[in-house]
C-alpha cells in the first residue's frame, strides 16, 4: 500500500475520535476565541479541514490542504483572531493526526515516513498562514495611512492650543 | 364651535391655471395657519411650541396632501385637488418664530400666504409649502414627522452643546469639538429627548440647564490611582470601541431613517445598531489595526479623554463608507422578519467566567473584573448597548464599584428599576446582534439571557412533561468535556445558575417598564441557562424558546409567586444537576414530544404573522430538530467514546 493511501485509510477509520480530540482540544484552549466556541460548530469546521488533509495528501503540491489554510486564515484574519490563536488550532490538529497515526500503524520505519510527509505538508500551511496574515496587516496598514497623518495633525494642534478639560465626572 | 376668523382684502383668491401664482407676494400679517400634516396633530403641535391653538376644519383647495409611506405629509400645488386640513388662529408671531425654525423657512420649507375655505368662505391664512429638491433627501432616508421633531430638538441641543464645546474641549471651537461634545454626552442627550417626548416638550432653558450640568469625563484622577493605571489600556480600548459604535450607529440612523425604523413600543436603536455592529465587525481587521496606529488601544499618559474621542470619530470616518453602509442598511431590510413575540437579551463576559462575581482584586489580570468601569466613564461610552456591571447585587445600580460580569442588555436604557424596551419582534434581528456584539466586545462570552414577553392574558401551566427542561438545556445550554475528559453540562454543573438560596434560574418572571413614569408594566420571562458562544446564530434557540412559551407556557421556575410547582420545580432541579454531572442521552420519544410542543407554539404565532415568516419557520424548525438530535447523539457517541454503558432517560 502506498504511504499516502496508509495515511488516509488509517486516519478515515479513526475520523471520529480524531475530530473529537481536537474539538475538545480548542473547547479547552484558555482564554482564546476556540474555547467558547460550541461543540458542533468545531466540528463542522475540523471535518472540512481533515477532509481538506486527506485531499491534499493525495496532490502533489497539497493544494486543497493549502488552499483551505489561505481561506481559513484570510476568515480569521478578518475576525480579529491573532495569528497565534490560529497557529494552535492547527497544531491541535497536527498532534491529533500524528497521535492518530502513531497509535494505530506499527512503530516501523515506515510509520517514521509517514510522519515525515505529513510534518512537510503541517510545515507548507503554516507558512501559508503566517504569510496571508503578513499580508493583511500590510494592506490594511497602508490603506489607513492617512488616518494616522489626520489624527497626528489634530494631536499637534491639540499641544499647540490647550484647552480646559471639563468637570471630572469620575468618583 | 367655529372660531371668528377675519379675511383680508390684500391676499388673493384661490388661483384658477396658474400654480405659480398660488401664493401671495403682498406682506401680510396673519394670525391664522392651515395645518394639514404632523402641525395637525396637537401632540405634535404642543411638542414644537409648548401648546396647542383652537381651530376647525378647512381646506385648501388647487393643492394635493402628498405623504409618501416612510415618511411625512406635504403640500404640493394640483389644480383642481384640495387638502382638507384645520385652520389654527390667534397664532402669535411668537409662535410663527418656533414653527419658522421648526420648518426650516428658507431652506426646507416657505411660509406663504393662501386662502382657505372654511364653511364656503375664503378665508386668509399662513402654510407651509416645502421647497421640493431640499425635501427629497429626507424622504429618501424615511423621516417621519418624528425624526423631523426630532432633529428640531437635536437643533435646539446642538446651540447649548456648542456653547459647552466652546468653553470645555479642544480650545478649537471647531466641527470636531462639537462632535467630541455630542458623543461624550449622547446619553444625556438622548435622555433630553426621551423626556422631551414624554413631557410633550420642554423649555429651553431645561435643555441648557442639563447640557450645561452633565459632566464631561476626564483621566486627570487615573495620574494618582496606580492600581487603576495598570488596567487603564484595556479599558480605554473598550471605551474607543464603543465610541466608534456609537458614531457608526448615529451616521446609520440618519442615513437610513427609513431601514432603520421600528415599532414605537420597540428600542428605537435597535436596527441601527445592528447596522453599526455589522460594519464594524466586518471591518475588524482594519479597526484593529486603527487603534493600534493612532495608539489608542492602550494607556497613553499624555492623551486627554477627547482624544480617545477623536480618534474614535477619525476611525468611524474611515470605516463607514456610503457603499459599504449601503449594502449593510439593505442587509438588515431584507432579512428583517418581525414575528409577533416582543424579544430581548441580556449578554454577559469575563475573562473570569462563573468566577466573576465573587472575584479576588486583581484576580481579573485583564479588568480587574470591571471594577473601574465607571470611572473610565464606560456606561455612557456602552449606554446604546445597555453596558453594566453586574455583580448579581445590584450594587451596580449605583455605579458604584463593584466587581462582576460586563453586561450588555439590549434595550435597557435606564439600569435602575429595569427600565427597558424590548429589543426586537423579529428572532433575526436578535440573533445577529447577539453573534456580532459578542464579535466587536470581543471579550470573553459568559451567558445569555433571553426575554420573551408573554400574553398577560394566557395563565402560566403545569408542565406535564418537565424532561423538556432537559432539551432546552441540551439546546441551549454548554455540554462540553472538561479538561479531565468527562462530558458535563457546564451551566448547572459549575453552578452558574445555581443561586445558593434560591435553587437553579433556568427562567424567571420578570417585569419590564417601559419608561420611568410608567407604573405598568409587561411580564417577561427570562431564559437565564443559555450559554453564550461566539460566532454562534442563536436564531434555532430563540425560536425553540419562544414556540415552548407560547404552547407550553410553563411557570417561569423563579420570581412567580403564584406558581404552584415550586416544590415539582425544586424536585426538577435535582433531576436537572444529576443529569448535568452525568449527561445520558435523552429518548426519541422525548425529543420529538418536545419538538411538537415547539412547532405547535410557532405555528400559533406563524398563522397569524404572515407567510414569509412561516417559511422562516419552518426552515428554522428543521434546524432545531437537527441541533437537538445532534447533541443527543453527541452524548450517546461520549459514552461509546469513553465504552460507559448507554442510559437514556
Amino acid at each position: 500500500m502506498n504511504p499516502k493511501d496508509i495515511i488516509i485509510a488509517t486516519l478515515d477509520a479513526n475520523r471520529q475520535e480524531l475530530i473529537a480530540a481536537v474539538c475538545c482540544a480548542l473547547q479547552n484552549y484558555g482564554n482564546s476565541r476556540y474555547a467558547v466556541i460550541a461543540f458542533e460548530q468545531h466540528q463542522d469546521r475540523e471535518e472540512a479541514l481533515l477532509q481538506a488533509f486527506l485531499t491534499g495528501l493525495k496532490q502533489p503540491d497539497h493544494d486543497a490542504y493549502l488552499a483551505y489554510v489561505v481561506k481559513n486564515a484570510r476568515q480569521r484574519s478578518g475576525e480579529g483572531y491573532a495569528l497565534e490563536e490560529v497557529q494552535q488550532a492547527l497544531i491541535y490538529f497536527e498532534e491529533a493526526v500524528w497521535k492518530t497515526l502513531v497509535e494505530n500503524i506499527p512503530c516501523n520505519l515506515q510509520l517514521v515516513d509517514l510522519l515525515a510527509l505529513c510534518t512537510r505538508i503541517f510545515t507548507r500551511g503554516r507558512d501559508c498562514l503566517a504569510q496571508i496574515y503578513l499580508q493583511e496587516s500590510i494592506a490594511i496598514r497602508s490603506e489607513l495611512d492617512d488616518l494616522h497623518d489626520k489624527f497626528y495633525k489634530y494631536l499637534h494642534h491639540a499641544e499647540t492650543t490647550p484647552s480646559e478639560e471639563g468637570p471630572v465626572s469620575n468618583s | 364651535m367655529a372660531v371668528p376668523i377675519r379675511t383680508d382684502p390684500a391676499v388673493k383668491s384661490p388661483p384658477g391655471d396658474d400654480t405659480a401664482e398660488t401664493y401671495t407676494q403682498a406682506p401680510v400679517n396673519l394670525d391664522t395657519l392651515f395645518v394639514y400634516g404632523s402641525l395637525n396633530d396637537d401632540h405634535f403641535f404642543r411638542l414644537i411650541t409648548g401648546t396647542t391653538l383652537p381651530g376647525q376644519s378647512a381646506c385648501l383647495p388647487n393643492h394635493r396632501r402628498v405623504h409618501p409611506e416612510r415618511g411625512f405629509a406635504f403640500a404640493i400645488p394640483w389644480k383642481g385637488d384640495r387638502i382638507d386640513g384645520r385652520l389654527l388662529t390667534h397664532v402669535t408671531p411668537a409662535l410663527l418664530a418656533k414653527l419658522d425654525e421648526y420648518e426650516s423657512v428658507g431652506t426646507l420649507y416657505t411660509r406663504e400666504v393662501v386662502q382657505v375655505m372654511v364653511e364656503e368662505q375664503a378665508v386668509p391664512a399662513y402654510v407651509y409649502i416645502p421647497l421640493a429638491e431640499a425635501l427629497r433627501p429626507y424622504l429618501e432616508k424615511g423621516f417621519a414627522e418624528r425624526d423631523r421633531i426630532e432633529e428640531y430638538v437635536e437643533r435646539t441641543v446642538q446651540r447649548y452643546l456648542e456653547a459647552k464645546a466652546d468653553r470645555c474641549l479642544l480650545a478649537d471651537g471647531n466641527r470636531l469639538a462639537l462632535d467630541v461634545t455630542r458623543e461624550l454626552l449622547s446619553e444625556e442627550i438622548q435622555g433630553l429627548l426621551m423626556q422631551y417626548f414624554l413631557d410633550d416638550g420642554l423649555p429651553p432653558f431645561i435643555l441648557k440647564h442639563e447640557i450645561e450640568k452633565a459632566n464631561l469625563p476626564s483621566l486627570t484622577w487615573l495620574e494618582t490611582d496606580r492600581k487603576a493605571q495598570a488596567y487603564a489600556s484595556n479599558y480605554l480600548e473598550l471605551g474607543v470601541k464603543f465610541m466608534v459604535f456609537n458614531q457608526l450607529e448615529t451616521r446609520f440612523r440618519n442615513a437610513f431613517r427609513g431601514h432603520a425604523k421600528i415599532a414605537d413600543k420597540m428600542y428605537q436603536h435597535t436596527l441601527s445598531a445592528l447596522m453599526a455592529l455589522k460594519l464594524m465587525t466586518d471591518s475588524q481587521s482594519a479597526l484593529k489595526n486603527a487603534m493600534i496606529q493612532l495608539k489608542v488601544n492602550r494607556h497613553q499618559p499624555d492623551f486627554k479623554y477627547p482624544d480617545y474621542a477623536v480618534a474614535a470619530i477619525f476611525i468611524a470616518e474611515e470605516l463607514y463608507q456610503t457603499g459599504k453602509a449601503q449594502e449593510t442598511a439593505d442587509w438588515v431590510r431584507d432579512n428583517h422578519l418581525d414575528g409577533l413575540s416582543p424579544l430581548g437579551a441580556e449578554l454577559e463576559f469575563s475573562p473570569l467566567g462563573v468566577r466573576a462575581v465573587s472575584a479576588r482584586e486583581g484576580e481579573d489580570p485583564l479588568f480587574d473584573s470591571f471594577y473601574y468601569f465607571y470611572d473610565f466613564d464606560l456606561m455612557r461610552r456602552g449606554w446604546k448597548l445597555g453596558a453594566h456591571v453586574d455583580d448579581h447585587g445590584f450594587s451596580a445600580a449605583q455605579q458604584q464599584r463593584s466587581r462582576g460580569f460586563l453586561e450588555l442588555a439590549f434595550g435597557r436604557y435606564r439600569l435602575l428599576g429595569d427600565v427597558s424596551k424590548p429589543a426586537t419582534q423579529s428572532p433575526w434581528i436578535l440573533a445577529k446582534l447577539i453573534d456580532l456584539a459578542v464579535r466587536m466586545v470581543d471579550l470573553r462570552p459568559h451567558s445569555l439571557h433571553i426575554s420573551i414577553e408573554v400574553d398577560a392574558d394566557a395563565p402560566f401551566k403545569r408542565l406535564d412533561h418537565p424532561e423538556f427542561f432537559l432539551c432546552l438545556l441540551l439546546l441551549g445550554g454548554d455540554l462540553r468535556e472538561d479538561p479531565g475528559g468527562k462530558l458535563r453540562e457546564m451551566r448547572v454543573f459549575h453552578q452558574e445558575i445555581l443561586h445558593p438560596d434560591m435553587g437553579i434560574y433556568l427562567s424567571r418572571l420578570n417585569r419590564h417598564h417601559q419608561n420611568p413614569k410608567d407604573n405598568s408594566w409587561q411580564a417577561v420571562v427570562e431564559y437565564q441557562f443559555p450559554r453564550l458562544y461566539y460566532d454562534y446564530d442563536y436564531q434555532p434557540l430563540i425560536l425553540a424558546l419562544k414556540g415552548f412559551q407560547k404552547h407550553a407556557n410553563p411557570y417561569p421556575f423563579k420570581d412567580c409567586q403564584a406558581c404552584p410547582d415550586q416544590e415539582i420545580h425544586k424536585e426538577m432541579e435535582i433531576a436537572l444537576k444529576q443529569w448535568a454531572a452525568f449527561p445520558a442521552p435523552l429518548a426519541e420519544q422525548t425529543l420529538n414530544q418536545f419538538l411538537q410542543v415547539v412547532c405547535a407554539g410557532l405555528e400559533t404565532e406563524a398563522a397569524l404573522a404572515g407567510a414569509r415568516y412561516r417559511h422562516y419557520v419552518t426552515d428554522q424548525m428543521q434546524i432545531i430538530e437537527r441541533q437537538l438530535k445532534r447533541r443527543n447523539q453527541r452524548i450517546v457517541d461520549y459514552h461509546l467514546r469513553a465504552r460507559l454503558p448507554q442510559p437514556t432517560l
